[in-house]
């Protein structure tokens, strides 16, 4: 399989998706990514970005309960893989390898 | 409890239409989630917006259904269909352009007419309870006059709200006359202050900005103000609780509220409501008197038929006792005598297009109006749709070819007509939006031809642009439909071995079409000049009177007791020929009174003027015997002049000198009749002429001074010296004048409006005409082009070429007039119903219209045609 590259806005979903383990549906994922880090996410891309971690196994879903407030319809349910895991734990590293190798002095401006 | 709220139907149904079912479910669950999230929180525009804008959002691959069209390969094939289209519009662009042209001013004609159309039938509609809303009106009946009345007596109202218990509201209002608002050192004059009931704000969702609904308008000499007058009058300051005198009131009216300003689409328009108990003559409890427009509020579920019959019990119980005790007759007799009283309800929102009572309180509309006007915009759209399919038919030979290898290479005629059909929207498309930007253009010059704004524009909602959109793909597939049957049908067989002719053989269905476009052309000049016709010949017509050169004044009141000296200082000058004062105009503010004859018992009502002497003189008046009023009798004031159609409703053979009586007059004091005066038509030539009265005013009262000029050239130097002498005699009152002739017109206005939209549309709906003739006539003589330098080379001169070119379009123009005329006739005859005096319609009103279509049509055809023949046939034969 080929390396899967994530997006910045992939990787963003995929982390609310483990914070809000066992509750992470698209509308949640949505306010969530909303509440933290002050931006708008419309629904259509949290949509995008799911299936596409889907397809990419980082995620696997089950479907919820029937609604009321859904006009009786269900939810989709997302957890992270193993493979979702590990993603997040190269990613992370990634970062963490890179900015801790930018030289000090790169950040004195004047 | 949770409750289930609507979604919003269009876009939820092009959700469902793209949405992959194994999807569907948990797709929609979101967007519905958040829809009855926002509708809980917030508006439900916003969350109607909203959920339309993620429906579009969620348009994309993961969520659209893989077997649209047919397989994946379809999106390929699409996009060979648009660069096909694309392609083929640009190697045409001047019947491309002459097609958008067509459709965009087509579909911008039929967007603004049903803008106008929507807006009319929108009246009053805002406000909540509009369903259950009703105001009485009352009808009377006598031998010599119907009636027919907005309003009902004043305490009509409160009996319904004590005594029936489905009625559950009420208000009662009336228009003030125009009066003069005194703010400190600043004067204003405003015509129609709004006097209302306090139940006024509760009846009606006219907001307030300030003050509290309820408590208002309770207090006599309460003044609400609409927010652009509270900043007329007071600036940026607090209005609330400022005072304020009107008419030279000695007492002040407080402003106990701003409400928000009235919108366009209200029959109720007011900028200034006070509170109807300042007056004590409407809390009078008799039922013979002046009326008030009553409205109220039923509640749900109950009939109008029991409302009905409540209504003819009240008048049973109260107004019959009164007219028994007026006209000293028992109901029944009365009734023998051929006269009837009543009420009835009618719905708040049939008022503006459907009401046929007197005293509105605006300007009416007519429901027949806008049928016409639908017809036109239909009629209008329909004709450039016509256009786009006879060139697409037209040029359908020339992409035979194109078919011919498409289906030896696989394609079905099903996708033929799809890819044709697709062709035709994305024109349509095009047009539309062209159609967009001169709808929003023109929008001013539309709102001053049919004289008001709209309450709604096309961007004032989503609403209007999803439908517009619809309107767009609706017009494409019916322009597109049958030319790609008729492209799809081609045989590859015929079309590749080349024995395909592209001769322009032109088929019945195109025939059929220019013959319609022809016919409505002709059918909306017609119309035009009829309504032309019409409004000249009731403003020319000899209307009994003389209204040219009259400077009238307003509400001469304003000089007190310097009436006479006033006008006798303007006879002074050599240019003011007369100057009489009275209460009514032509056309404006008739009173009625009852008059008895001496052992008659039935009440005669006849409209009646207040005048002046010398009245006769200067309306130029006719005569039939008897005499004007004269100073010299000083027994006048008791006298009494009517005209023909009174004294044959009174059934006198010579009515000079006969007496009536008059319960308006002292008892027993009789009046004497000293004149008949030939029929005039004093109210608009709508009605017919009804029976009048003149008595002698009684010295000075509100209503009107006419100042008749000698002659038209010094109009401006007499209108300074009225007004000066106005100011000398009363410095306080702004002068007002208007002349009578301006003013008359006004009558006339809602014809006026129609005959310019008309004439608007005529135009437009013949240039659309003419445009799809050329592009069909320059398409036709492309093709043959051949034939036509084969003939001239044989002889052929250039008139036989001419006639051979445009012989056929002449033909079915003939066609088109006689299949117009008869519509055009029936038509006309419906809409002059509306009129007691018609004009007579003479063949000309046909000819002309007809003669002028011809004469533009074939000023286009010809240049075409003539071009083409005498274009040099080498350059058409040469090339091979």
């Amino acid at each position: 399989m080929q390396r899967s590259s994530l997006g910045e806005f992939e990787e963003v979903v995929l982390l609310t998706v483990g914070v809000l383990y066992n509750n992470a549906y698209a509308i949640a994922i949505k306010r969530e990514i909303e509440a933290q880090s002050n931006r708008i996410a419309n629904i259509s891309a949290v949509h995008k970005a799911l299936y596409r971690l889907e397809d990419k196994g980082l995620l696997e879903s089950r479907l919820g309960d029937p609604q009321i407030k859904r006009g009786g319809k269900r939810k989709r349910l997302f957890l992270i893989t193993p493979l979702g895991k590990k993603a997040i734990d190269e990613s992370m590293a990634l970062r963490m390898r890179l900015r801790n190798q930018i030289p000090d002095v790169a950040f004195q401006w004047k | 409890m949770y409750k289930k709220k609507h979604l919003p139907r269009i876009p939820h149904a092009f959700f469902k239409w793209y949405c992959k079912e194994n999807k569907y479910e948990e797709l929609h669950g979101d967007l519905e989630e958040l829809y009855n999230d926002r509708v809980r929180n917030g508006s439900r525009l916003k969350a109607n917006l909203m959920y339309f804008y993620e429906t579009l959002l969620c348009f994309q691959p993961y969520a659209i259904k893989k077997n649209h069209g047919q397989t994946n390969s379809s999106i390929g094939m699409l996009k060979n269909f648009y660069f096909t289209a694309i392609r083929n519009l640009v190697k045409r662009k001047s019947y491309f352009l002459i097609n958008i042209l067509g459709l965009s001013i087509g579909i911008a004609s039929f967007i603004l007419i049903s803008l106008y159309v929507i807006n009319e039938m929108s009246y009053d509609r805002f406000h909540q309870n509009h369903e259950n809303t009703y105001r009485i009106n009352s009808k009377s009946a006598s031998k010599a006059y119907t009636r027919d009345r907005a309003t009902v007596p004043p305490p009509m109202a409160k009996v319904l709200l004590d005594n029936y218990p489905e009625v559950e509201k009420v208000t009662r209002l009336t228009r003030g006359e125009e009066g003069f608002i005194e703010l400190g050192d600043k004067k204003f004059n405003e015509g129609g202050i709004l006097f209302v009931d306090s139940s006024f704000l509760q009846v009606f969702d006219f907001k307030l900005l300030k003050g509290d609904p309820k408590m208002a308008l309770v207090n006599p000499r309460s003044i609400v103000l609409s927010e652009s007058y509270a900043r007329k009058y007071f600036g940026d300051a607090n209005p609330m609780g400022r005072e304020i005198t009107v008419e030279k009131d000695t007492a002040f009216y407080i402003v106990t509220g701003i409400s928000e300003d009235v919108p366009a689409n209200s029959h109720l328009q007011f900028n200034i409501l006070a509170s109807l108990s300042t007056h004590d003559k409407w809390s009078t409890n008799e039922w013979i008197t002046e009326g008030l427009h009553t409205y109220i509020i039923m509640k749900e579920n109950t009939s109008i038929k029991a409302l009905q019959a409540k209504l003819d019990e009240i008048a049973y119980k109260h107004l019959f006792p009164e007219i028994e005790s007026y006209s000293g007759l028992t109901m029944a007799e009365w009734q023998e005598a051929g006269n009837n009283a009543g009420y009835y309800p009618i719905s708040l929102k049939d008022i503006h297009l459907r009401s046929s009572s007197t005293d509105e309180l605006e300007v009416k509309g007519n429901i027949s109006y806008m049928y016409v006007y639908a017809l036109i915009g239909i009629i209008i759209l329909f004709m450039a749709i016509f256009n786009f399919v006879n060139m697409a038919i037209a040029q359908s030979s020339s992409r035979a070819r194109e078919v011919g290898v498409r289906k030896v290479m696989g394609s079905t005629k099903k996708s033929l007509v799809f890819q044709y059909v697709l062709e035709s929207i994305i024109v349509s498309f095009a047009s539309t939006l062209l159609a967009i930007i001169i709808v929003l253009f023109v929008m001013p010059y539309f709102t001053a031809l049919v004289g008001k704004n709209l309450e709604f524009g096309l961007t004032s909602s989503y609403i209007g642009i999803v439908l517009v959109f619809c309107l767009a793909t609706f017009t494409g597939i019916l322009a597109g439909f049958y030319p790609a049957l008729v492209l799809s049908a081609f045989q590859p067989v015929d079309v590749l071995k080349g024995t395909f002719s592209k001769g322009g053989k032109s088929g019945l269905l195109q025939n059929f079409l220019v013959t319609i476009q022809f016919a409505a052309s002709i059918f909306i000049i017609i119309g035009t000049i009829i309504i032309h016709g019409q409004i000249e010949f009731m403003l020319n017509k000899n209307l009994g009177f003389d209204k040219d050169q009259v400077l009238i004044i307003k509400r001469p009141d304003g000089l007190n007791r310097n009436l006479e000296v006033f006008k006798n200082d303007l006879l002074k000058n050599p240019n003011v020929r007369s100057v009489v004062n009275s209460q009514a105009i032509p056309g404006k503010h008739y009173g009625i009174r009852s008059y008895r004859k001496k052992d008659d018992p039935s009440a005669y009502v006849f409209k009646n003027n207040q005048i002046g002497f010398d009245y006769g003189e200067l309306m130029n008046l006719e005569l039939v015997s008897g005499r004007f009023f004269s100073k010299e009798y000083r027994s006048d004031s008791n006298a009494l002049i009517i005209n023909e159609e009174a004294a044959s409703v009174l059934g006198f053979e010579d009515a000079v000198g006969q007496t009536l009586f008059s319960p308006w007059r002292r008892e027993g004091e009789f009046m004497k009749i000293i004149g008949v005066v030939k029929n005039f038509n004093f109210e608009s030539l709508h009605k017919n002429i009804e029976p009048i009265s003149l008595e002698l005013a009684p010295n000075n009262m509100r209503g009107y001074i006419s100042v008749k000029m000698s002659n038209g050239q010094s109009v401006n130097e007499v209108v300074n010296y009225v007004e000066n002498t106005w100011s000398k005699y009363s410095p306080n009152q702004p002068f007002q004048y208007f002349f009578f002739d301006e003013e008359y017109e006004t009558l006339y206005k809602s014809e006026f409006r129609t005959k310019q939209v008309f004439i608007v549309f005529a135009a437009l709906s013949i240039f659309i005409a003419c445009l799809g003739l050329i592009g069909l006539i320059a398409y036709m003589t492309s093709i043959r082009k051949k034939e036509i330098g084969i003939r001239k080379v044989l002889g052929a001169s250039t008139h036989t070429l001419v006639n051979l070119l445009s012989n056929q379009i002449l033909r079915l123009i003939m066609i088109g007039t006689i299949v117009s005329w008869p519509i055009a006739y029936l038509a006309s005859d419906y809409w002059l119903r509306n009129f007691a005096d018609r004009l007579t319609v003479t063949p000309w009103l046909y000819l002309i219209p007809t003669f002028f279509v011809i004469l533009i049509i074939s000023l286009a055809v010809s240049f075409q045609t003539i071009k083409a023949s005498r274009s040099n046939p080498i350059d058409s034969l040469r090339q091979e």
